[in-house]
């Protein structure tokens, strides 16, 4: 019982230590999916989209000069 | 035929972004569990210490959490742009684990630790325990599903090739779950990642020591992280063993570039302890050999003859013809699907389709390869030896010193001389890259072992990768790196500013002076 209070009497994360540190994640975790949003749109996003139809495949894997149609990105 | 800068850039991009996100994953994988225990021990106990412990190396825990969780998001940005025909060959079978790995991470992971560190003080003591269990428990799930998935590719098993979506299905669910080469792979890859928590945990611990600082919080996170990783150093070498048991029996030629076994040697065959693979003349200068250990490691027997670099090439070679017989049969299949004949040609064959397509690499048309071209294609299903040979023994020389290492602390915990020498100490601090970079090399010897081929015998990584130009991948690669270098800049910065703050300077340890009276009643009592 004595030791249920216990668990219950102090939280590291409220202490000044601890909110320092729970900003500092939540900083990182926002900037970071910031700059995973950016790299989306600035590398990602532009590349073309190569053709996946079954005869686009076929030509892939078949064709002597295999012709890949690459459709721009919408 | 295919750019081959596109396919090197490719293989390069994923390479820098996988090993980057396994510096966080394997320490999420182990310091999980050893949290896990630090808190089991409150629980059973009371003692206010154990519950410091778990909230202090929580804290560095998160860091690493927070820094590595989404890395591996860039690696399916790049199934989409740089591996497209990959993702459409096997993502019938791929996708699967991935989205249940996916499921594990974000959701069931990513629940837990946020009860893990918001729920100190709204769930009871027994139910925290509960939410930290079930953190290791979906954190070590989530590496299930993507080594299932890395198994599939290293031995693709319970799918087939469909003729009319020019894909692989699956044709058994449950054979792709429990490939025996994904589950050795789950065991060994987690083990290792257990020994990297471990060895965090010790290193950091033996610096308070040697600094003369949180002196009782240290020794008790040194014993912890002994006992733990000397049970993970064990299980890493036993499950290695076993992964390189199932290698012996589904990538045979991984394993005799591992081992620069250039000829067949009669049963059992020797181990090379120390040599330099001369690639050129498929020798192995200065070999220092041990008799017998390769084959009674590799096939478990002294009979089972394990088969040399050149007899795989020259099988390499009927798998090639053969295949070309499954290619031809396909072109007339394109044109007329009823072609009994092709069909059957086809099916007889298909096993060996990836092995035709190996010519694609350098022939437009498989179809009109000479000898030359065939025997060249079969020579290129021979991995880089020399980078095979040293990444393993570099690997396990690292596997054994971790046994010696945590075999002595342990030791030196069961005698409460954790702090008596100063030696050990610092050779404990300086250990701590070592995990990683056994870790690291392990993925090299399973990766760079599986080339030529992206899915093993099926297939070949080049005709993989999307029709994008060198430049677009280079200006992605350029993109990531940079992304990843801050990131790594960040990470490094908290971790060590947290680390050196310590328990004592983040004022988790020792307790306030009236926690102190409390925590002595509870001693009392308990």
């Amino acid at each position: 019982m004595n030791a249920d209070r216990r668990h219950h009497a102090f939280s590291w994360l409220a202490s000044r230590a601890g909110r320092r540190y729970k900003l500092e994640l939540t900083w990182v975790v926002f900037v970071k999916l910031v700059a995973l949003t950016i790299l989306y749109y600035a590398f990602i996003a532009p590349q073309p989209r190569t053709d996946l139809s079954p005869s686009a495949l076929q030509q892939h894997l078949l064709d002597a000069s295999p012709v890949v149609t690459v459709e721009a990105s919408p | 035929m295919i750019d081959p800068d596109v396919v090197t850039l490719s293989r390069m991009q994923f390479a820098l972004t996988a090993l980057y996100h396994f510096l966080f994953v394997p320490l999420t994988l182990g310091l999980c569990w050893l949290l896990a225990i630090m808190e089991s021990v409150y629980a059973m106990t009371g003692r206010d210490i154990w519950k410091r412990m778990t909230q202090y190396w929580g804290v560095l825990f998160g860091i690493n959490f927070a820094m590595g969780v989404a890395t591996g998001v860039t690696m399916e940005f790049q199934f989409g742009t740089n591996w497209a025909y990959y993702s459409h060959y096997v993502g019938d079978v791929f996708g699967t684990p991935l989205a249940l790995e996916g499921l594990m991470a974000f959701f069931l992971e990513a629940t837990f630790i946020g009860l893990f560190f918001f729920g100190w003080d709204r769930l009871s003591r027994v139910q925290h325990l509960a939410v930290t269990w079930l953190l290791a428990l979906g954190t070590n799930l989530s590496a299930l599903w993507i080594l299932i998935a890395n198994g599939w590719m290293q031995f693709p098993v319970g799918a087939q090739f469909n003729l009319d979506t020019m894909r692989m299905e699956v044709t058994s669910f449950s054979a792709v779950v429990f490939n025996p080469v994904a589950q050795a792979k789950f065991v060994h890859t987690v083990s290792a990642g257990y020994v990297l928590g471990a060895m965090f945990v010790l290193s950091i611990s033996a610096w308070y020591l040697l600094r003369g600082r949180n002196i009782e919080f240290a020794k008790r996170s040194m014993t912890v992280a002994a006992s733990f990783g000397l049970a993970a150093a064990l299980s890493v070498v036993v499950l290695g063993d076993e992964s390189g048991y199932d290698i012996s029996a589904n990538q045979k030629m991984k394993l005799a570039a591992i081992e620069a076994m250039w000829e067949t040697e009669p049963a059992p065959a020797s181990f090379t302890l120390f040599g330099f693979p001369d690639v050129t003349n498929r020798t192995t200068h200065f070999a220092v050999r041990i008799p017998w250990v390769m084959g009674l490691i590799g096939t478990r027997s002294i009979d089972t003859v394990m088969p040399g670099i050149a007899e795989l090439v020259a099988n390499a070679r009927t798998r090639i013809q053969s295949g070309l017989i499954a290619y031809s049969a396909m072109q007339k299949l394109r044109s007329n699907r009823d072609d009994v004949a092709a069909r059957a040609d086809f099916d007889a064959h298909k096993a060996d389709l990836g092995y035709a397509l190996l010519l694609k690499r350098t022939l437009a048309d498989p179809l009109a390869a000479t000898p030359a071209d065939i025997d060249h294609a079969a020579d290129s299903t021979i991995p880089n030896v020399p980078v095979l040979f040293w990444s393993f023994r570099i690997m396990v020389a690292c596997g054994l010193y971790f046994i010696a290492l945590f075999a002595y602390s342990f030791w030196l915990a069961s005698k409460r001389r954790l702090d008596a020498q100063r030696w050990y100490l610092k050779l404990a601090l300086w250990s701590l890259p070592l995990p990683w970079l056994a870790i690291e090399l392990g993925w090299i010897v399973a990766e760079y072992g599986r080339q030529p081929w992206a899915i093993s015998g099926v297939l070949p990584t080049a005709l993989g990768v999307s029709s994008v130009s060198a430049g677009q991948v280079l200006f992605s690669i350029i993109g990531f790196v940079v992304f990843y270098t801050v990131l790594a800049v960040v990470d490094a910065v908290l971790m060590l500013r947290y680390a050196r703050k310590g328990p004592d300077g983040l004022g988790m340890w020792p307790p306030p002076v009236d926690d102190r009276a409390q925590e002595r009643e509870i001693d009392v009592g308990t």
